[in-house]
């Protein structure tokens, strides 16, 4: 805990700087950052499915439904 | 009942299933719920890097920093690099490429242990033979760069003081700095551009302290309170895009193309050109910076207005491998975050930056502006929370951050070891045993990094959706259910009428044939 809080009391004491540094680590450094981010095995849920054959299972009773119809009525004439 | 006339009763059926089908259509596109909202989910815009090959902003890289979750090397590390650089360096002409790179390893580990006068000293005296070697351009980036990086840390803290000296310094690092980006532009991935921005901020805040308490390094305002809302809705599309308002990582237009199924949020960033990234980046990542004052009175703007990746890229950037922690980064950030709608993030920054207080500036006035300023910030995202939640915040900030600064104290420590045990830093394998025994101390990237939304449907569309499906089926079921009345009613039946049987007796003869010559026989009458 000792070395902890004397890490951070250095770490509050240091002062500010805002230029880059530039050494041979440079490089690897930056590789480095990239690998640890930029692969993810996060995937987000699989969005919602919903059935698009409702349109298509009513229409189409429907026209059986008018064939039946239309069938019905010829039989009609027929049997005139 | 007498049968109408075959063309009647089609009419009559089509009229049935006309009407039913108007009918039913009608009552399905205006009864049937509209379509049920479908989730859609993207990663946010600012995947897509500023170049190429530059590394994307992720949010788990703010935690990280704030939290001190990522590898630091000790003194120890740079004593010993310090130490095979020079007996590399002797075997080299002074004036050779390689000679110059050894000397930038080290005078930045004299940067790292305080000994800053030498690497100045040792940065200068490089910088001039390569002036009198004639080099040019790039060849003279890292010189500048790292000579402005040890001119900031000796002189800035001086110049918030008000030392003249100091601030001629800080003014040399400027200058410097802005030979590096014309000699390297693509440097650090554009990142010093705004540098240049934060030490022109700093320079004026030396001009006047009180500017220190009016915006941070990039010119967002900090003398303007921001709501704090737990709402998903954005309503930043509302307010000038220079205006302070907490918002989300993109630009509400940019959700708008997602929600209609843009197909934009599909293309991979490597395969984009640059022309393309840079409109893509333009017009959907938040901007952050050089924000308006409320007031004439409040002063003029400062800094530089961009996407927010940008600065917070070139923040953590120079956490990590500039010179580390400051409380001016610390609160940048949290403006940032602030601004894209990360609250807990925010949270934690303003927490950091408030236990590096003391660093903010000489004065306690301003370091007590910045506790005060972070509290308040604090006040605003805890009222926002839940209070099961705002109970945990500072736990567990504290346990993170006691987390990161023990994983980088058992690097040091590592390495340490490993130089004493006459290991080579150089070795790529020099810290493999550490990493095989520790987990990665990045955060993972998770459900953060994803926009989730709901895809928009129109209220059209559905309508006719509504219609063309409820409208056939009633239209069928009428003409069916019509033909099938008028077959009852009008069908073929046996006449009504009430017939017996007669049975013939048994000596009945047959009719006589008639004769029509003679029709009196027949007769017997």
């Amino acid at each position: 805990m000792r070395i902890l809080l004397s890490l951070a009391i250095l770490a509050m004491l240091s002062a500010p700087a805002l230029a880059c540094i530039n050494d041979s680590e440079l490089i690897s450094h930056e590789r480095e950052f990239k690998s640890q981010y930029q692969e993810s095995n996060y995937t987000p849920p699989e969005p919602e499915q919903i059935s698009s054959s409702k349109p298509y299972l009513l229409g189409g009773a429907g026209a059986m439904m008018g064939m039946a119809g239309a069938f019905v009525l010829l039989r009609l004439r027929s049997a005139r | 009942m007498r049968k109408p006339h075959v063309c009647l009763l089609i009419f009559l059926a089509l009229a049935c299933s006309v009407g039913g089908c108007i009918g039913g259509g009608y009552i399905g596109a205006t009864l049937a719920p509209s379509d049920k909202p479908r989730a859609v989910y993207a990663p946010l815009p600012h995947h897509v890097p500023l170049s190429a090959d530059s590394p994307s902003f992720r949010f788990a890289m703010v935690h990280d920093v704030i939290h001190e979750r990522y590898s630091r090397h000790g003194d120890a590390f740079y004593e010993e690099r310090e130490r095979l650089a020079r007996e590399r360096v002797t075997g080299f002409h002074p004036d050779s490429e390689t000679a110059f790179a050894l000397t930038d390893d080290i005078a930045v580990g004299r940067d790292r242990r305080g000994k800053l006068i030498e690497a100045i000293a040792m940065m200068r005296d490089k910088l001039k033979r390569q002036e009198a070697l004639g080099l040019k351009g790039k060849e003279l980036y890292s010189s500048y760069a790292n000579l402005a990086e040890f001119l900031l840390h000796g002189h800035l803290w001086g110049m918030m003081k008000g030392e003249f000296a100091a601030r001629q310094g800080v003014k040399e690092a400027r200058d410097l700095i802005r030979k590096s980006i014309e000699a390297n532009p693509k440097a650090h991935f554009g990142r010093e551009s705004w540098q240049l921005v934060a030490i022109e901020t700093l320079i004026e805040f030396g001009n006047s302290a009180e500017g220190a308490k009016k915006t941070d390094l990039i010119g967002n305002r900090l003398d303007v309170s921001i709501k704090v809302t737990s709402h998903k809705g954005t309503y930043e599309h509302l307010y000038a895009d220079t205006q302070h308002v907490m918002g989300r990582p993109y630009q509400s237009d940019w959700s708008t193309r997602v929600n209609r199924g843009s197909s934009e949020t599909g293309v991979s960033p490597d395969g984009l050109e640059e022309t393309a990234r840079i409109d893509l980046r333009e017009r959907s990542i938040a901007h952050v910076g050089r924000e308006s004052p409320v007031e004439k009175s409040h002063g003029s703007e400062r800094g530089k207005r961009a996407s927010f990746d940008e600065p917070a890229l070139w923040l953590i950037g120079e956490w990590r491998q500039g010179s580390g922690p400051n409380p001016h980064f610390a609160m940048c950030l949290g403006e940032i975050m602030l601004r894209v709608g990360q609250r807990y993030l925010a949270w934690s920054c303003f927490e950091r930056a408030t236990r590096m207080s003391e660093q903010f500036w000489p004065t306690a006035a301003l370091q007590e502006f910045l506790r005060t300023h972070c509290r308040e910030r604090q006040q605003s995202i805890e009222k926002s929370l839940p209070e099961s939640e705002t109970a945990m915040l500072r736990p567990n900030f504290d346990r993170e951050f006691a987390f990161g600064l023990k994983y980088q104290q058992e690097y040091q420590a590592f390495a340490e070891q490993q130089i004493q045990a006459g290991k080579n830093l150089n070795d790529p394998h020099f810290t493999e045993e550490f990493h095989a025994s520790h987990p990665p101390i990045a955060s993972k990237v998770g459900p953060e990094e994803w926009y989730a939304g709901e895809r928009s449907t129109s209220a059209t569309k559905a309508t006719m959706k509504g219609f063309f499906s409820w409208g056939p089926f009633t239209g069928g079921a009428c003409l069916l259910l019509s033909s099938l009345l008028m077959n009852w009613l009008f069908r073929s039946r046996p006449s009504p009428l009430n017939l017996k049987e007669i049975s013939l007796p048994k000596t009945h003869q047959p009719p006589q044939r008639l004769d029509p010559l003679r029709p009196d026989a027949a007769d017997p009458s």
